[in-house]
């Protein structure tokens, strides 16, 4: 691995919806360099666009990012067909339903859709994210990673806890991991947030390749009726959005 | 814009770290036409040993920027989505660009769109085809529009210091095609100056054939940050009244031009 790019990856985890601006002052002390390392970095990162310099001499996100992710096929289809699904899969069972991606040890929302008796948690909104490990979601996203890499990431640092009821130990979440490739449905119960239990399925690309999860959020309460008698909606829901990104984006040869 | 146009020196431009200078390469070659790429294949279009390009690769892997496929290849990695997400909350656009530019369009009756300055080009942020509206690759979100010669180009470059534009111009061509010629800079340099006079940009099938455009632009205090645009068909643009559009589009981009509001 290239150091220099690690550190540059820290230092773009440092702009978020929360901070959007950071300057290099603030940068160097947060990595632990000097004034003219983290200036050398953010101004790198500004030559190739992925971030812009505001008047102040502070840095924000650039639009390169928007550019590039546009270039993502699967993107637009997944949107696109997602929110139908999901819309589609939120009115017969009446639950709040999402489309997340992995992205380093997080589960990004890319859509939500929130009927009348939804949980509507802010975490869950589209462009959020949270920790991989304690969604539903994100435990069937990390199935897919080469074991080498699931392990690793597992090990990497404490895991963040969110509620009483997280599993932090590293052991017991690659447990629930496996649990959830075995039956192709990952749970999540009171771990994310308390109260709300989420079930997620696989979405597969034109490789067979696991790009997204479809899921589900209820009040706990719910869960067990929902589990015998809407789950297999959930399953053909990531079907069809399977089937759409397989028309879609044909697979590389 | 201000001053005249001088030599090819971006004075803000600062020497790129090499590892930032090759990641930059590495993502440019990643495209909707080619989304996979395997470490051999990066080695040969970047001339570098496959060792150096794994390690590359396995690097910008590890921070999301691409992702590994079970196949051991590459694609651009879903860090992207959420780094363009927070981009477009960060600028103020998150839940407001797309509806305004719908708005504007369907009262309108021809296609709306809003881009922003990529770095290199006008970048297509959202876009809105009504009922018989024109369409086009060009008009796509995430499409990169012609360097100069679309009337939203002219908006967003004629906010630019000269320094910048030159730099542009010398360097990535603004054409696509490298150095502009002088005569053509020399009518680029004419035509943002007439741009930042009159307030819009206008691009009379110059961009692209069968299609007129109007552009105004977004300010976020004294800053041009986008450029709201109309496309019509020529027919369309000789019988319109002038004033009632550039109404309606200052009209949206004022809205647009406000800061956003709190996300809750």
């Amino acid at each position: 691995m290239l150091s220099s790019i690690l550190k540059t990856g820290r230092v773009l985890d440092f702009f978020t919806e929360s901070t959007p601006e950071w300057g290099a002052t603030q940068v160097a002390a947060a990595i632990g360099t000097s004034k003219s390392n983290a200036h050398a970095i953010l101004s790198s990162l500004e030559a190739i666009h992925l971030l812009q310099r505001t008047e102040s001499g502070r840095y924000r996100l650039g639009w390169r990012s928007f550019a590039l992710a546009c270039q993502i096929g699967e993107m637009a289809v997944l949107k696109d067909h997602g929110i139908r699904y999901l819309s589609r899969l939120a009115a017969v069972t009446g639950e709040t339903t999402h489309l997340g991606v992995h992205r380093g040890n997080e589960l990004f929302f890319l859509a939500r859709v929130a009927p009348p008796h939804g949980v509507k948690p802010k975490a869950g909104s589209p462009g959020s994210s949270l920790p991989a490990h304690l969604t539903a979601s994100g435990r069937m996203l990390l199935g897919a990673l080469p074991a080498p890499e699931l392990a690793s990431l597992l090990s990497s640092g404490p895991l963040p806890r969110l509620t009483r009821r997280t599993a932090t130990d590293p052991a017991e979440v690659l447990d629930r991991i496996e649990e959830a490739q075995m039956t192709g449905c990952a749970v999540s119960v009171d771990e994310a947030i308390d109260g709300v239990a989420q079930l997620a399925v696989p979405v597969f690309d034109a490789a067979g390749a696991m790009i997204a999860a479809v899921g589900v959020s209820m009040p706990t309460e719910r869960l067990d009726a929902f589990r015998s008698t809407q789950q297999r909606k959930l399953a053909t829901a990531a079907r069809n959005i399977s089937r759409a990104v397989r028309a879609q984006v044909a697979a590389p040869t | 814009m201000t001053g005249g146009i001088g030599p090819p020196a971006y004075p803000t431009r600062r020497p790129v770290l090499g590892t930032i200078e090759k990641s930059d390469q590495v993502l440019r070659l990643f495209s909707t036409e080619r989304a996979e790429w395997s470490v051999v294949d990066v080695a040969q279009a970047l001339g570098t040993p496959t060792s150096s390009a794994h390690e590359l690769l396995s690097s910008l892997t590890a921070i999301g920027l691409l992702r590994r496929t079970d196949k051991g290849r590459y694609r651009l990695g879903w860090r992207l989505v959420s780094m363009a997400s927070d981009t477009v909350v960060g600028n103020g656009f998150a839940g407001r660009g797309a509806p305004e530019v719908r708005r504007l369009a369907r009262r309108l009756g021809h296609t709306g769109y809003l881009t922003v300055w990529d770095g290199e080009w006008p970048l297509v942020l959202t876009s809105t085809v009504p009922q018989g509206g024109v369409t086009g690759p060009q008009m796509r979100r995430g499409a990169q529009l012609p360097g100069y010669a679309s009337a939203s180009a002219k908006v967003l470059l004629a906010a630019m210091p000269a320094t910048e534009v030159e730099w542009h111009a010398a360097t990535i061509g603004l054409l696509g095609v490298g150095d502009m010629l002088a005569e053509h800079r020399r009518k680029l340099r004419t035509t943002l100056l007439a741009t930042a006079a009159s307030g819009f940009g206008a691009d009379i099938e110059e961009s692209t054939p069968g299609v007129c455009s109007v552009a105004l632009p977004v300010r976020r205090g004294d800053r041009v940050v986008a450029a709201l645009a109309i496309a019509m068909r020529p027919a369309d643009y000789a019988a319109c009244d002038r004033r009632q559009l550039l109404a309606a589009l200052a009209d949206t981009a004022d809205r647009l031009s406000q800061d956003a509001p709190a996300r809750p």
